[in-house]
Parts: C-alpha cells; sequence; structure tokens
C-alpha cells in the first residue's frame, strides 16, 4: 500500500525512526563487554600504578606548549597512584557489573580522563575513547538490566519488570560513532600510504608492520606462509571497508556483511598485533552491541 | 534520560564529537586536551620504512667505555614491546635534548637501584635508534624478541639521538668515586650540561 502522504511522510518515518526507542540490550552488552575490554587495558598500567602515574618514574618535563603533551599534570605520590589506579580498575568492574552503575561509571569516567591526560607516553587509543565510553554509560540508564542494579532492585521489589528499551540516543551513539571511526580512519590511510594512485601508495602497509614487537606468533606465521599478494588484498578491502563504512552500516543490505567484516577485522588485528588487542577486544564490544541482531544479544545474556 | 534541553544538548555534544572524530582541531591553547581526545583514528596510515626500536648504553665509569644498558627495570610497565614508555619517550622526544637530558639525569640517579646489565656506576647514557630494514614481501621472516642488551644486528643502523655531554660524564664519575662528598643523585637539570656540551656532539646540531 502507497503511503498517502508521500515521500516527505517516507522521510518522516525514517528520521523517526533515528529517534525511537531501542532495545536496552545493546546497551547493556556495551557496559559489559566494552568496560572489561577498558579494564583489560588498564590492567598493564594498573599493577604499575608506580611506573606510570607517580613521582617515583620517569615523568618528562613540563614544557610550554608542548604538542605531545594534552596538559602537563605533575607527578602523584605513590600511595595516591597506587589508589587511583585501584579505584580505576574496581570502578571499571562495577560498571561492567552493574554495580552501583551511575557512581562507577561516573567514577571510571573522571579516572580514565585523568590517567589520559596524566601520562601521555602510555597513552593510546583506548585511553581517548575510553572516557567517551563511560561518559556515555553515566549519562544513560545502563546497569538497568543484567545487572547487579537490577538484581539488587528485584530483591527491594519482586514486581519491578527492568525496561526492554531506552531512549534512541542510548544506542545511535554507538551505532554512529563506529562508522563515523571507520571512516575517519580510512580516509587517514587514504591519504597516508593506503591508496593506489598516490605518490605514497605502498602496496605493503600491513606486511611492513609486522617486524617488531606488535608481531606475534599468528602474523609470524601468516607473514611465512601467505602469498604476498594477500597483504595488498586486505589493505584495499579494509581501506574500502573505513572509508565506505557509514555507507555499509546504513544500508540494510550491506550492514549484516559490515558488521561480519568488522567483527572478523577486529579478531585478526588482535590476533596479529600483540598489544593492539584491548583496542581490538573494545571495538569488538562496540560493534556487537550496536550492530549484532537483537535477538542473538538477548539469547547471550538471558 | 532528562528533560528536553538536556536531551538536546547531549545531542549537539555527540555531534560536535563526532565531527572531531572526522576533522581533529588544532591543538591549541584551551582546545588541547578536548582535542587530544579526538585524535584517535591516525591507525597505521603510513608503511614503515624500517622496523625499529630505541636502545640505550651507559658510560661506565669504571671502564670509561660506553655498554648497553637495559631500560626495561627503570620503565617496567608494558617493557617487552613499543608501548612501553622508554620506546614511547624515544618516539616522541627523539629531538628533545631537554626532556632526554632528563631522562639521563633520572637513570644516572636510578642505576645504583637496578640490574640494568652495566655495573658499577655511570657517569652518562646514550640513546640510539635501532633501524632494521623491512624483509621484502614474501621472504621467510625471523621471530622478533625485544632483547636490548643483544648486540647491533650487522643489517641494522643505529642512529644517535643523544649523548651525556663530557663534562657530565666526568662530574658523574667524580661523585661515584667520593661517595661521602655526596650522594650519587644526578647533576640537576639546569647545570653545565647543555652549554658545556662541545659542538657536534649533540646529533640535533648536526646536518
Amino acid at each position: 500500500m502507497t503511503d498517502p502522504r508521500g515521500f516527505t511522510g517516507w522521510i518522516d518515518d525514517r528520521v523517526m525512526a533515528i529517534f525511537a526507542p531501542q532495545p536496552i540490550v545493546r546497551l547493556e552488552v556495551i557496559r559489559i563487554l566494552a568496560s572489561l575490554a577498558i579494564v583489560g587495558f588498564m590492567l598493564a598500567r594498573i599493577i604499575h600504578a608506580d611506573d606510570w602515574l607517580s613521582t617515583d618514574s620517569f615523568r618528562v618535563p613540563a614544557k610550554a606548549e608542548d604538542w605531545r603533551q594534552p596538559a602537563s599534570l605533575p607527578g602523584l605520590p605513590p600511595g595516591l597512584a597506587w589508589t587511583l589506579a585501584i579505584t580505576l580498575g574496581v570502578a571499571g568492574l562495577a560498571t561492567a557489573a552493574g554495580a552501583f552503575t551511575r557512581i562507577a561509571s561516573g567514577v571510571f569516567f573522571v579516572l580514565l580522563t585523568y590517567v589520559a591526560l596524566a601520562d601521555r607516553l602510555s597513552a593510546f587509543t583506548v585511553s581517548k575513547i575510553g572516557p567517551v565510553i563511560a561518559l556515555v554509560l553515566f549519562l544513560t540508564p545502563s546497569g538497568s538490566r543484567w545487572s547487579v542494579d537490577a538484581w539488587r532492585r528485584k530483591r527491594r521489589d519482586p514486581s519491578y519488570q527492568p525496561p526492554d528499551l531506552v531512549s534512541g540516543g542510548c544506542v545511535r551513539f554507538f551505532q554512529v560513532m563506529l562508522p563515523v571511526f571507520y571512516c575517519s580512519s580510512g580516509i587517514r590511510k587514504a591519504v597516508g600510504d593506503w591508496l593506489p594512485g598516490r605518490a605514497t601508495y605502498s602496496p605493503y602497509v600491513l606486511w611492513t608492520n609486522l617486524h617488531d614487537s606488535y608481531q606475534t606468533p599468528v602474523s609470524w606465521f601468516l607473514a611465512n606462509h601467505m602469498p604476498a599478494f594477500s597483504w595488498t588484498v586486505m589493505q584495499l578491502v579494509t581501506l574500502a571497508f573505513e572509508v565506505f563504512a557509514p555507507i555499509w552500516f546504513a544500508v540494510k543490505w550491506t550492514r549484516p556483511y559490515a558488521t561480519g567484516w568488522a567483527l572478523a577485522m577486529h579478531l585478526m588485528i588482535g590476533l596479529m598485533f600483540g598489544p593492539v588487542i584491548w583496542f581490538a577486544l573494545l571495538m569488538i564490544a562496540l560493534v556487537a552491541g550496536s550492530y549484532l541482531p537483537e535477538s542473538w544479544l538477548r539469547r547471550v545474556l538471558r | 534520560m532528562g528533560p528536553a534541553p538536556l536531551r538536546i544538548a547531549l545531542a549537539v555534544l555527540a555531534v560536535i564529537y563526532f565531527v572531531m572524530l572526522m576533522k581533529h582541531p588544532d591543538p591549541r591553547g584551551w582546545i588541547r586536551p578536548l582535542a587530544y581526545f579526538s585524535e584517535c583514528t591516525g591507525l597505521f596510515p603510513k608503511a614503515d620504512t624500517m622496523a625499529t626500536e630505541f636502545r640505550l648504553e651507559g658510560y661506565s665509569c669504571e671502564r670509561k667505555d660506553w655498554e648497553l644498558l637495559d631500560p626495561r627495570p627503570y620503565f617496567p610497565m608494558r617493557a617487552d614491546d613499543k608501548e612501553a614508555r622508554f620506546q614511547r619517550l624515544g618516539y616522541f622526544y627523539k629531538g628533545d635534548v631537554q626532556v632526554l637530558h632528563a631522562l639521563g639525569d633520572y637513570i644516572t640517579s636510578h642505576h645504583a637501584d637496578h640490574e640494568d646489565g652495566v655495573s658499577g656506576p655511570i657517569g652518562g647514557i646514550r640513546m640510539f635508534k635501532l633501524e632494521r630494514p623491512i624483509p621484502a614481501p614474501g621472504t621467510e621472516i625471523e621471530r622478533y624478541a625485544y632483547e636490548p642488551l643483544s648486540p647491533v644486528p650487522a643489517d641494522a643502523k643505529r642512529p644517535l639521538l643523544f649523548e651525556s655531554a663530557p663534562a657530565t660524564l666526568r662530574k658523574q664519575c667524580r661523585v661515584a668515586r667520593e661517595p661521602q662528598a655526596g650522594s650519587a643523585s644526578a647533576v640537576s637539570p639546569g647545570s653545565d650540561e647543555v652549554e658545556t656540551m662541545p659542538a657536534g656532539s649533540d646529533p640535533w646540531s648536526q646536518p
């Protein structure tokens, strides 16, 4: 049957769909998996809190207008550094468990922001997107289901029914963030060395990154067994996926393939570039929570 | 999630964040900390031309020679890979004499507390970048291991990034020989290191 409102009605429906309530399971999967991935990344830092944040470690001297330093924060006394690092880990785990989620995610956000600014030398992509994710978890009703908070509330009030849906923006933020992130990353690759036809083009960008401490047993094995052209093929497919990610994820027919490719790509990144594994797991968490079918997510959290 | 104005404000903030992910603002002034959190999408944009790692040498006061020094005891976090703070320091500050002088002071003053491969007191440090050629695609490659005390491979280059000034070496070794005259602490920053460095001994002053 034809929509009597015509094309404008069709547009209205599409726009309203963007802001329509979304399944809370998506938000909760991201809360659990993303928080764990961030804590996993931070763990290597937390167990060396004195080397990370304290005055006992080497601190880069404060310099005026140092482009490398987002802020100039002094080192902490060792006891305070340890307290802060342990609190960060506990807040992250509490967020993942959904225990006192609003407080835990707020503390998680503040401390992630602090440590990202306090030590540039140990800050990476997870350090920068981690606080943003924690902030969103703080601002949304994350922890309302599949959480310690929900369990406690149900014990107090057996008639309590946790919500099935949340405001659209709570989930849409992550669903938009991912393709924007990929697209930005793809453009930077294209203006770097990834795009054929450019003066700086290299067909073996991936290959050249396999020869230092990022190398894992998996990447070492693949480097010795895969034909040389396969590195170029992976490079071009990755570039096409990232640059056009907003299209792949926006169009209904390509979305499942984009989701599958994103998960496979991050899995391979995690397996092939050792220290990057936590970034890979974080992105897998965001992709899974944002784009895997709702029924699959419900089945996992059942 | 709160009243409509709050929701609208949050939506606007989200859009600003997405725009910043796409177009990083200039990290200047008050916006620098904010811009920093959006500078996270430049993932492996360039091909490596060399496989690199940063290494240290300490000047042995007893043997009067430079010896390979293990930075891992001083930077124990992720010590064996390039996410170690020492490797990142080399990456970010390889051209920064002020920061590398501070590193020299730090290593020298903490040397007695660590097993770093150089026995006895040291007078200063030397930092260099080890650059190994990347094998041709499709050829057999060796398993990589970070071994900061292993000899520099024959096919590797080792551009010097920093060397403590001769005056610093003399001063530190003199302090180490006369412990009663003072602790083995490093020469304080801002001393005569930079001024007395012989012309040309700082690699960054060379063409």
